[in-house]
């Protein structure tokens, strides 16, 4: 079998067949690709005469660039049918839209390049430039040529097919069953703004095939409007084994952005432990301090020393979502004092905390407003700051990544949103 | 499932949008030139026109709103998937030149309403132009989009004014059931331009977006179809009493308009002296909401149906073709207005005239979508709805063909 270097299928498409005699056989109507390996195998063509025939590529003597020519003669030529699932590079994949798991975007097909490898003839690229569409419109050689004229030449917007996610819906009827491993490979936040880019049938498509981890990461990046739209469609199953991998924080966020039936929903089938903490969250409005905080945190007894500090602290640091701060209550529960990581790993084992921790206490009540929170955690360069009640009792605490996009001048917001 | 009375309201007013914004701003610059010149120069003779088109209005949008639900792709996307690059770039050069004339007209509408007040467009219209480009994209857009929205409700006041004039109901409700023709080219101009600024396509392309964007599920699908249904009626009956005022007040006295204010004198019979005023304002919003949509929904559609990075929030280096696009629609549609001696209302007129024209092939790309069942399963288009939609485009193209004769045979009255 031969191939000519390297072929695009949009001029593959609508050339003749002819056996070896050169008698006139059919036209090539689509490409079969059978996937499952980085850069699919093309296995045969699909032929627009005789309607619905595949020759496979066994039969198939070379390809060029006017004209497929088969090994046997046309009464010899063994045609087989199309299968249920295979894959047609035409009907199924150009036109649409792909992610580019290195730019992390969504982008569309315009054309498709073969080349051979070996023995085979595989599809190793997508076109997604200007250069694809001009050639789908018969019309890159006149503007190749103007461009010459001025010594310019059309870019070449090429993304190699190891760089491409195919998108799975269930509008496609599972045809197309690519392992997402480049996809899961990428950055939860990166993943998120593919998300945000894509339909919304493919949204769940993409956000199903990722692993809870993390998927749970990657929701929490979302938008609102998008985190309902996805714990609505998944299988409420999953949708739970997600929310338990998420700190109660960013859960009452989600659920909070929920319509109130399917919220309640949801902290009726969680576990109990932590839909208690969800509610009590989900009391505060969403731009107060109680809003923000989150109720995993690490607070011990004032009357330890620090070695036995730091062995409390291990034991409920996978819990936690900071462990730079440690908190410190009186016998009845009030918040006295705070240690940071590096004091208590620095002190002397058998330090009674009274004498290192810091009494010198930041802090809000759960009313205090984000802003006035983002502005406390800024003056004083802390990582996060507990919130209080009127009896000055610890109820949570706010990190700093929760009130970053606060602290940071508009302007660099503005680029994060880009990015994001 | 039963859903309890005041969920099911919540419902209606969260999905409430999209249809009642495109049909509203339906009702922009060429719309209320375009009726107003209607009932102007022709009296109630057309309203039957107008019943008929009412209802494909209604036909046609439920069925860009159901397509939207049911594939969560817009338009463009889908012209895209289903019919391939050749056939993507001919119906976005349709779309791009019957937005350039709409966003003309809208230009046309801003600086007609401005000059009632006094300002010249050589200042009005440059103004608006800059200002439109950085309100949308510095991004306080949809606060804005709100206020314009809100004040196109003026246009309630033809309904009064309609009222007020005291028109021969008896008349115009012969005129709405009984069909009348006239083969003269003003005649087919106008009848052209009556579908054309009624269903329009951008709107089909504008309402499929937001319908996706919205991320409506199927099964509420049936309070998105009210939100388009009920916008529909709203901008046919404001649409007829802007004919039945003009009907009563100008076409008896045999005013021809050739100026904006000539048309904001039908609403002398509720506003009086304000008339001129409120006219100016209901314009000016009309113009300022179609002129701030169009170009941004043309450049996203298009950019879509190629697989170009677009995005408001997005800069210009990482969404270069959506600036440049979006700006020069902007730019060239402020520009035309601002040749010398152009006539405002007959730019407002003849673009119309002009989406009339190519609508019907933004449609047949639409028909051939609605009724593929691998697309839309069971919710693929009912025979009363390919009718309808269907006999749309044939009459806008016969009518076409008869504007060409008309003007071939040089037939002018």
């Amino acid at each position: 079998m031969v191939l000519f270097s390297e072929m695009f299928v949009s001029r593959l498409i609508g050339i003749p067949v002819v056996d070896k005699l050169q008698e006139h056989v059919g036209e090539v109507r689509d490409i079969i690709l059978s996937l499952g390996e980085v850069f699919p195998k093309v296995t045969g063509l699909l032929l627009r005469w005789p309607e619905g025939a595949v020759v496979l590529m066994s039969e198939i003597e070379l390809v060029g660039q006017q004209f497929v020519v088969t090994k046997a003669v046309k009464e010899r030529i063994v045609y087989t049918k199309l299968r249920e699932g295979e894959v047609r590079l035409v009907k199924d994949l150009m036109d649409k839209q792909i992610v580019d798991t290195e730019g992390a975007r969504v982008i569309r097909v315009n054309d498709l390049k073969l080349a051979k490898v070996g023995q085979d003839v595989r599809l190793i690229a997508a076109d997604v430039g200007f250069k694809g569409l001009l050639r789908r419109l018969g019309w890159l050689e006149m503007i190749s040529f103007v461009l010459g004229i001025f010594k310019k030449q059309v870019p070449d917007t090429l993304i190699g097919w190891d760089h491409v996610e195919q998108l799975k819906t269930d509008k496609a009827k599972g045809i197309i069953t690519v392992p997402t491993k480049h996809l899961s490979e990428m950055h939860p936040s990166d993943i998120a703004s593919v998300i945000s880019q894509v339909h919304s049938e493919e949204k769940t498509a993409i956000f199903t095939s990722l692993s809870e981890k993390t998927a749970a990461e990657a929701l929490h990046e979302l938008e609102p409007k998008i985190q309902a739209l996805l714990l609505m469609t998944i299988d409420t199953k999953r949708a739970l084994s997600i929310l338990d991998k998420m700190p109660v924080d960013e859960v009452a966020d989600v659920l909070g952005d929920l319509p109130s039936e399917n919220a309640e929903n949801f902290l009726r089938l969680m576990k109990p432990k932590k839909a208690g903490e969800v509610r009590k969250l989900l009391k505060h409005p969403d731009e107060t301090a109680g809003g923000l905080m989150t109720t995993e945190f690490i607070v011990l007894p004032h009357d330890l020393t620090t070695q036995q500090a730091i062995e409390k602290m291990r034991a409920e640091a996978v819990e936690a979502e900071t462990i730079y701060y440690i908190y410190f209550t009186d016998d009845g529960g009030k918040l006295i004092g705070v240690i940071s990581l590096r004091d208590l790993i620095v002190a002397p084992p058998d330090t009674k905390i009274d004498k290192v921790m810091s009494k010198n206490l930041i802090t809000v009540e759960p009313e205090t407003d984000q802003k006035t929170v983002a502005a406390i955690i800024s003056k004083y360069n802390l990582l996060a700051v507990p919130v209080v009640d009127k009896a000055g009792k610890i109820m949570g605490i706010i990190t700093v990544d929760d009130v970053i996009d606060f602290i940071l001048p508009p302007i660099s917001r503005r680029i994060r949103h880009m990015l994001g | 499932m039963r859903i309890p009375r005041f969920r099911r309201l919540w419902l209606f007013l969260l999905i409430l949008g999209p249809g009642l914004i495109a049909a509203i701003a339906g009702n922009d610059a060429g719309g209320t030139a375009t009726y107003s010149i209607v009932g102007a120069n022709y009296g109630y003779h057309m309203l039957w026109m107008l019943l008929l088109v009412g209802i494909s209005l209604i036909v046609i949008q439920e069925m860009c709103a159901r397509m939207g639900v049911v594939t969560g792709k817009g338009l463009s996307d889908l012209i895209r998937e289903e019919f391939g690059v050749r056939w993507t770039f001919f119906a976005m050069a349709i779309l791009l030149v019957a937005n350039i004339a709409v966003t003309i007209s809208e230009f046309a509408g801003i600086a007609a309403s401005l000059e009632i007040f006094g300002i010249t467009r050589y200042l009005s219209v440059p103004v608006m132009v800059m200002l439109i480009w950085f309100l949308m994209t510095r991004g306080s857009y949809k606060g804005v989009e709100r206020i314009f929205i809100a004040m196109c409700f003026i246009y309630v006041a033809y309904i009064f004014s309609g009222v007020m004039a005291r028109p021969d109901w008896g008349l115009a409700l012969r005129s709405t059931f009984t069909p009348s023709f006239s083969f003269d080219i003003n005649f087919i101009l106008i009848a052209i331009a009556m579908v054309g600024t009624t269903v329009t396509p951008w709107m089909q392309f504008y309402l499929q977006s937001s319908v996706v964007e919205k991320g409506i599920k199927i099964k509420q699908y049936r309070y998105q179809r009210w939100d388009v249904i009920l916008g529909s009626i709203i901008a046919v009956i404001i649409a007829f009493f802007i004919v039945v005022a003009c009907a009563a007040v100008l076409f008896p006295r045999g005013i021809v308009i050739h100026e904006a204010k000539e048309a904001a004198m039908a609403l002398r019979p509720f506003a009086g002296n304000y008339a001129y005023l409120l006219f100016a304002l209901g314009l000016f919003a009309s113009s300022t909401l179609g002129a701030s949509i169009l170009p941004l929904s043309s450049s996203y559609a298009i950019c879509e149906a190629f697989g170009w990075e677009n995005g408001i929030s997005k800069k210009f280096d990482e969404a270069p073709i959506f600036f440049t696009l979006y700006t020069l629609l902007i730019v060239i549609g402020g520009g035309v207005v601002l040749f010398p001696n152009t006539h405002l209302i007959s730019i407002m007129l003849f673009s119309q005239t002009a989406n009339g024209i190519l609508f019907p092939f933004i449609l047949i790309f639409m028909l051939l979508l609605v009724n593929k069942k691998r697309l839309m399963g069971e919710y693929v288009n009912s025979k009363f709805n390919n009718f309808i939609a269907g006999s749309t485009a044939i009459v806008l193209i016969l009518l076409t063909i008869f504007l060409i004769i008309a003007t071939i045979t040089g037939k002018v009255t």
